[in-house]
């Protein structure tokens, strides 16, 4: 730590580059990333063979590409806390276009098109009409909900043709590495270099760090807003779509659970900050992979699912007093 | 407010009318008070059963609970503060209540043993919050987790009523003069914290802490132990709704009240409180609620498929919001 004062003078230093790196938030979350996983290994024998690895990459897909687009809207300072119904939504939406045109495709579009279709909702309600988005989107957490429960009558709706390459898609590799968490990480890329390459990545931590300074400096906060709205219930229904491949049907209930509480705890766990403007994906993926993994590891231990649910509550709060903590140590070294 | 009314000025029945007039068109209590008067005049032509005592009884019992913690809810997020730990804390309270009784048929007993989980929870959920300075919906959202899985923890099974003491079956289901307790122990604790937050010191240092912490802490009021005493007085209302619910069905049951947090939740900004703090009304919270129950009453009533209560919630929580900002649109503009 002595070294700090040299190096702030001198930015080009290699020393001061590694501890920056070293002191980083990502960094911070790897290393709770390993010290998770290597608990497991100690305790429990059957996390050590590398199938169970490629298991939780698959199973983990859905909370990775939700989490893609929760993140970029809370970098801009809104939430959606709507994301559980919306898979339900896709799923039955889906599985029903499936019945009814007896064409794959025209499903897979239909299920699709209910995320920009929701996500407009929201942002025309947020953008436009000055709503609060956490309440909103709580409020069609249960609208939505509600839709599926009425329109199914709380029955799963079953894929009644039979679409096996749907299904197929989900449980298929692509080299050693499963489908699902291909287009995961295809879409962590393009979220990625959308973040941090262009003018609309720019303008979304501008609008988070300050949106009245956005505003005023040209930025079209409204514009913006409303397509992160569009993404964040897109992510959800690719989301919606893969849990759907996994069961061939749409389950009225699907992601009813605290789905979007997972998510939002993976996302608020990989530093990004509720109030906006701070943060990055990388972190997001590094949350969900350490909830994904600190389940499934409770889960092969046998451990009751919701002594599961203490443990990933104990984690959120330790891993955000982390990220306190991290800022308040960059706050001492700026001095 | 001020500036635009200066007509209104004279005194007498004129005025007075001025301002109900504005209150039920221009204040968020207002517009729900008169959306819960349509719907009860609707209900009332359209079901036999919906204006009579026993149905209003059932209507308000049913909903006491949710009204409970979200008086507590007002206050906290009044202060600029929430607790989503409350949804857990009804399955984790009542399983140990319940077991408390069963061991020691003790109702004086169990009932101190609820409150004071209530007491702790909410001085966990403030110390995580004030003192590691994590954000409260996060450290809340946290200790939803935490307390559910203490109540999975604590029985894989649900607790039946082995004691059988009549008191306890009265807290939920026995009426007081015609009225069911659980609807006293709704209206005296509403009544009880409408006083706190409009008449005390404490109700005023509630609404200055969340309007502007750092003016607050010049001014020197104590913010982190009125916070405290939100997040404390939160947990035991909670708590309070948990034995009620407790009583009502009768065993204590590791997963009840999954969702009860945004219900309540809802129901307090649906009253108009405002989610960054320093803004919030009882009364408001009070028609939400009423509003949120006759809804569900009422598609009982008509016969509608009961999953249109969940859709109709959702619905209504959006409708009041859109209200609301375009409320607050309007006065911005004039």
């Amino acid at each position: 730590m002595a070294a700090i004062p040299v190096g702030r003078k001198r930015h080009q230093n290699g020393a001061m580059r590694w501890s920056r790196l070293l002191f980083s938030r990502e960094a911070g979350l790897v290393i709770l990333l390993l010290a998770v996983v290597a608990l497991f290994w100690i305790l429990e024998p059957s996390t050590r063979q590398q199938r169970v690895y490629w298991d939780l990459l698959r199973e983990i897909s859905p909370n990775l590409i939700a989490a893609i687009g929760v993140t970029m809207l809370m970098l801009a300072g809104e939430f959606d806390l709507s994301i559980g119904s919306m898979l339900a939504v896709t799923g039955v939406t889906t599985v029903v276009f499936f019945n009814s045109t007896e064409n794959m495709w025209a499903g897979i579009a239909a299920g699709l098109a209910t995320g920009p279709l929701v996500g407009g909702i929201h942002g025309y309600l947020v953008t436009k009409q000055k709503m609060n988005s956490l309440v909103t989107t709580l409020g069609s957490l249960f609208a939505l909900r509600g839709m599926v429960y009425v329109y199914t009558n709380k029955m799963p709706v079953s894929d009644l043709i039979g679409f096996w390459d749907f299904q197929d898609a989900y449980y298929n590799n692509l080299g050693p590495a499963p489908l699902p968490f291909v287009l995961a990480i295809l879409l962590v890329i393009l979220a990625l270099i959308v973040l941090t390459q262009t003018e609309f990545g720019r303008n979304v931590y501008a609008i988070g760090g300050n949106e009245t300074a956005a505003r005023v400096s040209g930025i079209r906060v409204n514009l913006i807003k409303f397509m992160l709205f569009v993404i964040c219930s897109s992510c959800a229904a690719i989301g919606g779509m893969l849990l759907t491949m996994q069961t061939g049907s749409g389950y009225f209930n699907a992601g009813g659970s605290g789905f979007e509480l997972i998510v939002i705890a993976a996302v608020v766990l990989g530093g990004i900050a509720l109030s906006g403007g701070k943060g990055s994906l990388v972190g997001t993926v590094l949350g969900v992979v350490i909830l994904g993994m600190t389940a499934k590891g409770l889960r092969l231990m046998g451990v009751n699912t919701n002594i599961q649910l203490m443990v990933t509550g104990s984690i959120m709060i330790l891993a955000v007093f982390m990220h306190s903590f991290h800022d308040r140590i960059a706050i001492l070294r700026r001095r | 407010m001020v500036g635009n009314r200066s007509d209104s000025a004279s005194t007498g029945i004129g005025s007075w009318v001025t301002r109900a007039v504005h209150w039920l068109l221009h204040t968020q209590e207002g517009v729900l008070f008169l959306i819960v008067a349509a719907i009860w005049i609707f209900l009332t032509v359209q079901s036999d059963v919906f204006f009579t005592g026993r149905n209003i009884g059932v209507l308000l019992s049913q909903v006491s609970m949710t009204a409970i913690t979200a008086v507590g809810m007002t206050i906290l997020l009044i202060s600029g503060e929430i607790d989503a730990s409350v949804g857990s804390m009804q399955a984790f309270v009542g399983v140990i209540v319940m077991s408390v009784l069963n061991n020691t048929e003790n109702l004086a007993l169990g009932i101190t043993v609820g409150l004071a989980l209530g007491v702790i929870v909410g001085l966990i959920n403030a110390v995580i919050s004030l003192r590691l300075g994590i954000n409260s919906l996060i450290a809340t959202l946290a200790m939803l987790s935490i307390v559910r899985g203490a109540a999975f923890g604590f029985t894989d099974a649900s607790i039946q009523n082995t004691h059988k003491i009549q008191t306890f079956t009265e807290i939920g289901n026995g009426f007081f003069l015609g009225v069911p307790w659980p609807v006293i122990f709704f209206f005296a604790i509403f009544l009880i914290f409408y006083f706190v937050l409009t008449r005390t010191t404490f109700g005023r240092f509630v609404h200055a802490v969340g309007a502007n912490p750092e003016a607050a802490t010049l001014a020197g009021i104590p913010v982190r132990m009125v916070k405290l005493a939100g997040f404390v007085l939160t947990g035991v209302l909670a708590s309070v709704s948990a034995i009620i619910l407790l009583s009502r069905l009768n065993s204590g049951q590791n997963g009840i009240g999954a969702g009860f947090e945004l219900e309540a939740i809802g129901a307090v900004l649906l009253g108009g409180t405002s989610l960054s703090g320093g803004e919030g009304s009882m009364v408001g919270t009070f028609l939400a609620v009423v509003l949120l129950a006759t809804l569900k009453n009422g598609i009982v009533l008509l016969d509608i498929n009961s999953s249109w209560q969940v859709t109709v919630t959702g619905l209504i929580i959006i409708v009041a919001v859109l209200l609301d900002a375009r409320r607050r649109r309007r006065m911005g503009q004039d």
